[in-house]
């Protein structure tokens, strides 16, 4: 039997209009229908009669277990996955930027980390914290470290910086004030010559003076400090090379 | 009907499966009507139960399908996958075990 184009149309139709749109599914629930509207004409059922009533039924057939079911299942899957590519590139943008950003902190907050004498030369002769000042002869928090050397021992710049402060008090004597970034300053002072100038910018590893005892000093060594914000930090516990 | 779908819902593949075997290729409207003529209309296979079962099936690689030009459309056949064969078999034999077995309690229970 063959049917009329209208009918296989009203049939597509009507399926689509359930939400079936697998274009295999559709060819073969069209077939199915006609099928049946084959076995009602072959059981002397009026052909339109039959027509009528399986165009009634598929209109009335609730398809939802069906291939709505499918769909909500490959929705659900479609999700999932769009989900876990989201989730994935979040980690993977977490985990790209986040080196750089520490990166960006380290560099921005290093540390001078470097020995303030040439070819590391110097002992050290008093370490940072309470000492016993030997010209004031009292307990007093020692703000950086000293380090015995000869006089005229090149000092050098501990890290990358740039010239803050150069001059002389009666305490310090000749010093040099480095500044290396928004966070770390360093302070070389008693020195017996300096060759740098306020705004040099200096490389870490530069002559920048030599060792004296300019100021209140009983010896020729480097008071050396290293200022993190506005704290006075031990320079030991920075020094790395 | 709905007492039947409930029963059905287990034993559905292995119904359409013994079909198959039985017949050779089949499409899905007249694996309904056979059903339906063999249990004098007491089963009836919905469109809704029947081709999600044969595609699910299909997928498995139990049964395998193949399409013809009937009466100037596409129709789909489908037929036992004939390396699946043995393990038709086995699902037939345990359901129709399991049907003993059901008979035994029922009766023994009525």
């Amino acid at each position: 039997m063959i049917h009329d184009q209208q009918t296989i149309d009203r049939i597509r139709e009507l399926l689509e209009l359930s939400q079936i749109r697998d274009k295999d599914i559709l060819e073969e629930m069209t077939d199915h229908y006609l099928s049946e509207i084959e076995r009602q004409v072959a059981a002397q059922t009026n052909h339109q009669v039959a027509i009528r009533s399986t165009f009634q039924h598929i209109a009335s057939f609730d398809y939802s277990t069906m291939y709505t079911q499918q769909d909500k299942n490959n929705r659900f899957v479609i999700l999932i996955l769009a989900l876990a590519i989201l989730f994935s590139t979040y980690i993977w943008r977490q985990h790209s930027t986040l080196p750089i950003q520490n990166q960006t902190e380290k560099i921005e907050h290093e540390w001078p980390d470097g020995w303030p004498l040439i070819e590391s030369s110097g002992t050290i002769a008093a370490q940072f914290g309470n000492m016993n000042h030997p010209i004031l002869n009292r307990e007093r928090h020692h703000k950086g470290i000293d380090i015995k050397a000869q006089k005229g021992t090149a000092v050098i710049a501990t890290g990358d910086a740039v010239v803050q402060e150069v001059g002389y008090t009666e305490a310090y004597g000749y010093y040099i004030i480095l500044q290396h970034n928004d966070r770390y300053t360093t302070r070389y002072c008693h020195l017996s010559a300096v060759e740098v100038l306020q705004d040099d910018q200096v490389n870490k590893g530069v002559t920048i003076g030599a060792v004296g005892s300019s100021g209140r000093a009983t010896s020729p060594h480097l008071h050396y400090e290293i200022i993190d914000g506005e704290a006075v930090i031990d320079p030991l516990e920075c020094i790395r090379a | 009907m709905d007492s039947n779908k409930k029963f059905l819902n287990g034993t559905l593949n292995t119904i359409v499966l013994a079909l198959l075997r039985e017949n050779g290729k089949m499409y899905g409207y007249e694996i309904c009507q056979l059903t339906k003529d063999k249990t004098n209309e007491k089963i009836l296979l919905t469109e809704g139960a029947i081709y999600p079962t044969l595609h699910r099936l299909e997928k498995e690689g139990m049964i395998t399908s193949s399409k013809e030009k009937v009466n100037g459309r596409i129709r789909k056949y489908y037929a036992i996958n004939k390396s699946s064969l043995q393990e038709v078999d086995s699902q037939i034999n345990l359901l129709s075990q399991f049907t003993a077995h059901l008979r035994t309690l029922l009766n023994l229970s009525a």
